[in-house]
């Protein structure tokens, strides 16, 4: 049912209304526009915040002074993991004092939940959760990293050491 | 002077030989112990006599020799002349010197027991012994003092002279045991203990060299005249190992009971020149070490050493020096016994090596304030029944108590990173 | 003499307790779950007394004693808890952890291991050994299935004691002394005998590892099942492990039963479990189509089944089926209008044959239910009908069908597909079974039904005894048990 409503003198104020409805913008415009004062965005990608060393980002394999992986392939990680994204396979080092090492190590970045675990759960300091968070892709497959893009993309430039004792 | 028993005869001619032993009247206690007592009479007169243990436990022989089930039909009798303890030297003059007193002892030991096949146990270190001795079992053999029907009697008795490769553990008795049997010198759990279930599963006692040799004497002059020497409680004489930078050094028989000051000073004829008494280890390395006060109030007999929170022990009576560094001394001890350690029980395998480890770091320079309380819980923690024998305590004692009385060597080490007898 | 002990009682930590004389203190202790540490003890050997961890205190004893070395005493008074005895576990797990490497996370035994079991609770957490730890060997290679590591090792002497105590092949020994002992055989030669992995089993460090089993996984993801060896006619009692989300069985151990196989199991049962798995198993129901095998529909494949039996069968069971299984087929067939010709092929002569082949538990049959198809088809009067009739059956007649229950262990019968050769002319062969070599040029349809580790039923091993076998997640998702197959 339409309903006529009778003509009212207010109909005639709304630029009033669009004003004060807008103001907020248009005084953030106004500054931003005439560089008033410090802008709070930045402008990403050409420029990136700086992360907290806490920051839980995409994991990396750290590595030995000799360049091998740290990793004994203990699987306390995949225990301690709730998401039940890492998959190691271990296998018998040819080095008697090595003696377990990974042979593949995959994490699933997708079933991942940046919980930081994985890291807490280390007793080598092997795992860690690095600080880089664009990870955006087109396949599925992709977001399973593997032994080498965990230890040695490029973005890592050479691999992390620790420097912890074996 | 003081009484002869086991040494009687040492000075003379010939004595290893059958014949001269037998004109000082040799194989009589024997001879009339076969021929004229029950076994039970021969055991009562050891019971009598008080005789202990010479070996370093100090346990009542003929007590022990009663232990022994009545009518087994195979029983043993071991001789113990493994003598591993370091500092004691007594063992091997009685082998060397006065073999036949040794095989007499053993004769009258295996009637009182019944059994019918001996073993002499001996370090194979110890050649001149096992010829020695093997010389005099030869002569027995041909005069028909051993083997079937000796001394005309219905009793037969083998003996034969078995040659360990030398080895502390094989001086305990089950580890000699092992040892005799073919095995590893490895302990055995107890119970069952020896006297039930010991070499070759049947009843078996093992006697030191020295306890043997003391029996022909008190079967020839009764257990009464054994006991007018000596003390109460340790009746007898003992021979002595005095060794360290003493005039003297040497195997001294002194009854028990005897001062630990007189054998230093008087028999021992005192420390070298310039050199102060620091302390005595009375019983061979695993004893209690005793300060030079204690020293001279200590009297030598299982009673008072106890008393004085030490041991008898085997009566190797080590004399130290004011020149030794204590520290040195123990490292010289726990590596002994890190060495011995036979790697059986767990207490004593890691114990003796980290002990050996902690003291030789203090000693190069390397200790930490918290290790003498940490020497003390090992050593505290490895003594009293932890262990299937008795190595882990004598592992322990020694580091107990130099840590304990000579604390203030082993503090200096620590805190000055040197040794404070070097800085005079 | 009677079989019945005298009982006596005794007080345990305030609790009155009956056993039969005689017993070992630290035997009971156990049995009544009072919670007493101990590595070197294990009932079925000899006591060692080498680890000192089972101290205990008994009323009138001046020290604590161990309690594997004491038997029990009428009115013993035995106190298993107390200030002084915790003191002795804590410094005696100190010893043995001072020269143990701290090899945890690469351990196979983590996770079941007496070292961390009991430093959860009689741990010195601060760690006062700051000397160099005693360095010894590490992966030793010993023969087939074992490898040594003796920096972990605890010199317990359970292996040794194994060696000489069950098997009596005496491979293994300890040498040298002091903490430089070291177990391990005579210039390091490989374990021959097949119960090596017996000491793997009852290291209770991680000093020996299985080969076998070796970074496979780790234990705590494996979920347990009791089953019965399939791999002869022992039927030794077994505990299955296996991983449920990874669908995967891993290992087999021994369970207790002092009637059959005691503590123990023999290497080549240990290794049974592998058949099991899905790399060995026949996934989904197969059919040969103008000579190539394809997969089919389970529907299409009942279909064909029910069609050919209507028709002149024969049928011919292999003695690796349940009993519940066997006596299925037996009664389904029994029903049919046509009555089919039912054969099995157990040779009663081995299959009653109780001599031992190897050194403690191995019996020639290599089936574990010979004795449970005897007995089902002497219920339907059938047990003459073995293999000899079978073929003599198939040569002679002219049969339409034949329907084959194969082995799920081929290791038992190498000439499995010789026996059936005079069955070539058959129009259609068909098979029920788990492995993936049903898939064989001579049959038509393979169906794919359950391994022993996933289903429950029963095995009668060659004394008469039967046994149940529990039934584990299903590893193979579109096999069927038998009772759906032939419905």
């Amino acid at each position: 049912m339409l309903i006529q409503r009778p003509p009212a003198y207010h109909r005639w104020l709304y630029p009033q209304g669009l004003f004060f409805g807008f103001y907020t913008t248009m005084k953030h415009f106004t500054l931003n526009l005439l560089r008033l004062r410090k802008m709070p965005t930045i402008s990403y990608p050409e420029q990136k915040r700086i992360r907290s060393d806490c920051f839980k980002g995409k994991h990396i394999l750290t590595k030995k002074l000799d360049g091998s992986i740290r990793c004994t392939a203990c699987m306390l990680c995949q225990t301690a993991c709730p998401a039940e994204c890492i998959k190691i396979t271990a296998s018998e080092h040819d080095n008697p004092k090595v003696e377990k090492f990974p042979i593949s190590f995959q994490i699933d970045l997708l079933r991942c939940v940046m919980c930081g675990y994985c890291e807490e759960a280390c007793p080598v300091d092997a795992i860690r959760m690095g600080k880089e968070y664009e990870w955006a892709d087109f396949a599925e497959s992709n977001f399973i990293m593997d032994l080498d893009h965990l230890s040695n993309r490029p973005s890592l430039k050479g691999g992390v050491i620790s420097k912890l004792p074996t | 002077m003081t009484p002869r028993i086991l040494f009687e005869h040492l000075n003379e001619k010939n004595i290893q030989k059958l014949d001269t032993y037998r004109e000082k009247g040799g194989y009589t206690a024997a001879q009339r112990a076969i021929g004229k007592m029950t076994p039970q009479q021969v055991t009562q007169t050891v019971i009598d006599s008080g005789l202990r243990g010479r070996g370093g436990a100090g346990f009542p022989t003929g007590k022990k020799w009663s232990f022994i089930p009545k009518n087994e039909p195979m029983t043993y009798l071991l001789c113990n002349g493994d003598e591993s303890e370091p500092g004691t030297f007594k063992d091997r003059v009685l082998m060397e010197q006065l073999p036949h007193s040794v095989l007499e002892g053993i004769m009258i030991g295996s009637y009182a027991i019944g059994c019918h096949r001996a073993y002499i146990y001996i370090r194979g270190e110890f050649t001149d012994s096992i010829a020695s001795l093997e010389e005099a079992l030869q002569e027995c053999y041909e005069a028909k003092f051993l083997g079937k029907n000796i001394f005309g009697t219905s009793y037969s008795l083998d003996i034969s002279v078995f040659k360990g490769a030398g080895a502390y553990i094989c001086g305990e008795e089950t580890g000699l045991i092992s040892s005799l049997e073919g095995f590893k010198g490895w302990p055995k759990i107890k119970p069952p203990f020896p006297a039930i279930a010991g070499f070759n599963r049947k009843p078996t006692i093992i006697n030191n060299v020295e306890t043997l040799a003391a029996v022909p004497w008190i079967l020839n002059h009764g257990a009464e005249a054994y006991r007018k020497m000596g003390t109460e409680q340790s009746p007898g004489t003992k021979l002595f190992c005095l060794s360290g930078p003493v005039k003297n050094p040497g195997t001294y028989e002194l009854p028990l009971g005897f001062p630990l000051k007189d054998l230093i000073f008087e028999v021992g004829g005192g420390l070298l020149e310039g050199l102060k008494l620091k302390a005595v280890i009375p019983g061979g390395a695993s004893a209690k070490i005793l300060t030079a006060e204690e020293a001279l109030e200590t009297n030598l007999s299982y009673e008072d050493c106890q008393k004085k929170g030490t041991m008898l022990g085997s009566g190797g009576v080590m004399v130290i020096p004011h020149t030794q560094c204590m520290v040195d001394l123990l490292g010289v001890v726990t590596y002994f016994f890190k060495d011995e350690s036979c790697g059986q029980c767990t207490p004593c395998r890691e114990g003796t090596g980290w002990m050996e480890k902690i003291v030789q770091s203090i000693l190069h320079n390397r200790g930490r304030p918290q290790d003498i309380a940490l020497l003390l819980g090992i050593s505290q923690n490895m003594q009293g029944g932890r262990t299937i024998c008795a190595l882990a305590d004598a592992a322990a004692w020694p580091v107990e108590s130099y840590v304990q009385k000579f604390k203030n060597e082993f503090e200096y080490h620590i805190n000055h990173r040197r040794c404070n007898l070097h800085v005079q | 003499m009677s079989n019945e002990k005298e009982m006596i009682s005794l007080h345990v930590d305030g609790k009155e307790i009956q056993a039969p004389k005689g017993e070992n203190l630290l035997k009971l202790l156990i049995q009544h779950q009072f919670k007493v540490p101990y590595y070197c003890y294990h009932p079925g050997l000899s006591v060692a007394g080498a680890c000192r961890m089972c101290f205990v205190e008994i009323e009138g004893q001046p020290k604590p004693v161990i309690s594997c070395n004491t038997t029990i005493a009428p009115g013993m008074k035995v106190n298993t808890q107390s200030t002084g005895l915790t003191q002795i576990r804590k410094w005696n797990l100190a010893f043995h952890l001072i020269n143990h490497p701290l090899d945890c996370p690469i351990c196979d035994q983590s996770g079941e291991c007496g070292l961390q079991e009991y430093y959860m609770k009689y741990g010195r957490y601060e760690s006062d050994m700051h000397e160099p730890k005693v360095n010894k060997r590490k992966v030793v290679d010993l023969g087939k299935h074992v490898v040594l590591d003796s920096e972990r090792c605890i010199l317990c002497s359970r292996c040794v004691r194994f060696f000489d105590e069950v098997t009596k092949t005496s491979e293994m020994a300890i040498f040298n002394r002091g903490d430089r002992s070291e177990i391990g055989t005579y210039a390091d030669r490989p374990l021959t005998n097949n119960y090596s992995l017996c000491s793997v089993n009852i290291c209770p460090v991680g000093a020996l590892t299985s080969k076998d089993f070796r970074f496979k996984k780790r234990v705590w993801f494996l979920k347990e099942f009791k089953s019965i060896c399939p791999g002869c006619s022992t039927g030794c009692n077994i505990t299955m492990e296996a991983d449920i989300r990874e669908k995967r069985a891993y290992r087999m151990l021994p369970r207790y039963n002092p009637d059959i196989n005691g503590y123990w199991m023999c290497d080549y049962g240990a290794m049974r479990y592998k058949q099991v798995n899905a790399e060995h198993r026949l996934l989904t129901p197969q059919m040969k189509q103008e000579g190539k095998w394809t997969p089919i529909e389970w529907e299409d494949a009942l279909a064909f089944v029910r069609k050919c039996v209507a028709s002149q069968t024969v049928i011919l069971i292999t003695p690796q089926f349940t009993v519940e299984e066997i006596d299925h087929i037996y009664a389904f067939f029994m029903k049919q209008p046509t009555t089919p010709r039912i054969f099995h092929c157990v040779d009663p002569q081995s299959a009653f044959d109780t001599t031992i082949t190897d050194e403690l538990l191995m019996r020639k049959d290599l089936n574990p239910n010979s004795q449970g198809i005897l007995q089902v088809s002497k219920k339907h009067k059938l047990d003459h009908q073995t293999l000899e009739p079978f073929q003599k059956y198939i040569a002679q007649n002219k049969i339409e069908t034949l329907l084959v229950f194969a082995p799920s262990d081929l290791q038992a019968y190498p000439h499995f597909m010789d026996w059936l050769l005079p069955a070539q002319p058959i129009p259609n062969k068909i098979v029920i079974g788990t492995r993936i070599e049903l898939i064989h040029s001579f049959f038509n349809l393979a169906l794919p039904t359950l391994s022993f580790a996933e289903k429950s039923g029963t095995f009668i091993n060659v004394q008469g005894i039967s046994q149940n076998i529990e039934a584990g997640p299903k590893l193979v998702d579109n096999a069927k048990p038998i009772s759906e197959i032939l419905c």
